[in-house]
């Protein structure tokens, strides 16, 4: 329920490429529980892929020109951006940045933009779910929500480096002692479990690359965790959940351990303390199985 | 008084020790001179590196509360805590207490060659190599790097790959290539493009913890693209990026499949089988077919535009 002097959020909603393909339970988390908070998502299937942080490094022109006409979409309906991936909002506050303060690549891209009958004028903010629920909804307004509190279950937070760095470019949260995600963490319930790698690369962008270093720094980033005693971990970000939950068992080998822990999206694990069922939230998809925290939070 | 947890390293037992200190804090104190109070004042044998004072130098580089800084350039009260934790740097061996022996940080450093390069003709004559302002300006903020070692430790891809060279030799390397006065950007840029420029992960915590600014992390992005100008398509990250590209112009967004089987081929493709069964098995099934998004002309418009730019 809405109280009085609360503003109805709303937000152009840029799902990234992986909630739309291998990832959709992030998608299905992220719309149900948007749904349960009262935020209003609108889609625009016509958003292109952010680039990746890999387009820049062949062609660092075209890599802002795709990222201004995703900005330019949701600066012609008024409305920010919400993102569900570091990357994306990494890539997209990148673009943002350069186009508001670099006028010799503002001036290529505006041509650019006018050949396709569009024009930016800067005027879009880029914020990721985290930061939409941290700064415009507020966490004492979700913990009203909150039916069922995730007591007992301990959480170590993975945030994702584009999520956090470089810092002048995302202006979010410390990037070295980030609390955001520990914070929504308490919030829900949980005991936030505070672990060192957690501000550092789950290894993703190397996986088709380098795979063995990929595994290495996956499995000693799982085992961090599962050391410091964590249920799960905690990502806003799919690439990472990728690297963590897809290629565990490899990651795992990667350090020669034995490492089974589950990796949860951000949406789910707040959806889980809204009380929507696990299977509405994709729980089952995912490669390590979740049914220890089920149980452990008798769901 | 503020705590010092100090984190040393005990050659003799070959572990981590850690040490607590009070310090009287006062405004303008720096992290440095609070180390230097407790070795004079309080424990003589509290050993450490540092000279100039004044960031310079990129002697005193320390880790305190998880951040990567200079100790000489670090307000004690910015730090905001009342118990501050001061470890040594990492990714690197340990001499004793916060000193590392930085061996492996400069051998890298002088694999990179790191002055310019010219024909040994040139260097015969009389004459200056001269440069305008503008062509200086391109690669000026990367001189300033002092070799602190702050972006070494910091390199998550280091940690898991010794064979990694690291944010600072990387970074030099595109220094010298975009040098209108070298003469040798084209080997050095294939040189490091076989051996592990894009092994770099672009997490920017080099970015971070450069005390001088100058974005290591952006440097080596720079020299990605610069590699794949003058030197094409020579290993996988190279073939990876320009996949990434052709798969966007083809779907507007990334079809995953044909980007991994672009990347690593048909071979790697065949070694991601059982995993990929596994995915699909759970519902997330990996397919080379895919529609292109709506207005996908607009896309391939763009990437028109800025063809040859």
């Amino acid at each position: 329920m809405r109280r009085r002097g609360e503003v109805k959020l709303k937000y152009a909603y840029y799902p990234g490429c992986i909630a739309k393909t291998s990832g959709k339970e992030l998608d299905a988390a992220t719309r149900i529980v948007a749904e349960k908070m009262g935020i209003q998502l609108i889609d625009f299937p016509e958003f292109s892929c952010c680039g990746g942080a890999v387009i820049d490094e062949a062609d660092v022109a075209l890599n802002i020109a795709l990222n201004a006409r995703n900005l330019a979409i949701a600066e012609s309906q008024r409305l920010p951006i919400l993102t569900v991936c570091s990357t994306c909002q990494g890539m997209l506050s990148r673009a943002n940045k350069v186009l508001r303060e670099n006028k010799e690549m503002s001036t290529k891209i505006t041509n650019i933009l006018q050949k396709i009958g569009m024009q930016y004028n800067g005027g879009t903010e880029v914020k990721h779910l985290l930061q939409i629920i941290v700064e415009d909804y507020g966490l004492e307004r979700l913990r009203g929500l909150v039916t069922y509190p995730l007591k007992g279950l301990k959480i170590a937070p993975f945030y994702g480096c584009h999520l956090l760095r470089p810092a002048d470019v995302v202006r979010f949260d410390d990037p070295w002692n980030p609390r955001s995600l520990e914070d929504l963490t308490s919030a829900l319930g949980a005991e936030p479990i505070r672990f060192r790698g957690r501000i550092e690369c789950c290894g993703f962008p190397l996986l088709f690359i380098k795979e063995s270093t990929a595994n290495k720094m996956a499995g000693s980033l799982l085992v961090e965790a599962v050391e410091g005693g964590a249920d799960l971990i905690v990502t806003p970000c799919p690439l990472c959940h990728v690297s963590l939950d897809t290629f565990q068992s490899k990651a795992a080998k990667g350090v020669k351990k034995r490492v089974s822990i589950p990796i949860l999206h951000l949406p789910q694990l707040v959806g889980l303390a809204l009380g929507i069922k696990a299977t509405a939230l994709g729980l089952s998809r995912h490669m390590v199985s979740v049914k220890d925290v089920l149980k452990k939070i008798k769901r | 008084m503020v705590t010092l947890n100090v984190v040393r390293y005990d050659s003799e037992k070959k572990q981590y020790v850690t040490s607590t200190y009070k310090v009287p804090a006062k405004k303008g104190m720096t992290l440095l001179d609070a180390l230097l109070y407790i070795r004079d004042n309080l424990d003589g044998t509290l050993t450490m590196r540092h000279s100039c004072r004044m960031g310079l130098c990129g002697s005193c580089a320390v880790i305190a509360n998880n951040k990567h800084v200079l100790a000489c350039y670090t307000q004690l009260l910015d730090l905001s805590t009342d118990t501050i934790t001061v470890t040594p740097l990492q990714n690197l061996p340990m001499i004793k207490d916060l000193v590392p022996d930085l061996k492996p940080f400069f051998d890298r450093y002088k694999l990179v060659k790191p002055y310019l390069i010219r024909p040994e003709e040139d260097l015969r004559k009389d004459t200056e190599f001269l440069q305008s302002p503008e062509e200086l300006s391109r690669y000026w903020d990367l001189t300033l790097c002092i070799k602190c070692a702050l972006c070494y430790s910091a390199c998550p891809v280091l940690k898991a790959d010794k064979d990694f060279y690291g944010p600072a030799a990387i970074a030099t390397i595109h220094r010298f290539a975009i040098d209108s006065r070298d003469k040798a950007t084209k080997s050095r840029v294939e040189e490091i493009t076989r051996n592990g420029l894009w092994w770099c992960a672009r997490c920017y915590l080099c970015v971070e913890a450069c005390p001088k600014f100058i974005k290591p992390g952006e440097a080596i992005t720079d020299l990605k693209v610069l590699s794949c100008r003058e030197v094409g398509v020579l290993e996988r990250g190279a073939k990876h990026a320009v996949a990434f590209k052709q798969n966007i112009e083809k779907y507007g967004i990334l079809n995953e499949a044909n980007l991994i089987k672009d990347t690593v081929g048909i071979g790697g493709l065949l070694k991601l089988l059982p995993l990929g069964l596994k995915m699909a098995i759970k519902g997330k099934p990996l397919t080379p077919f895919q529609k292109p998004i709506p207005k996908i002309e607009e896309i391939r418009r763009i990437y028109e535009e800025t063809r040859g730019s």
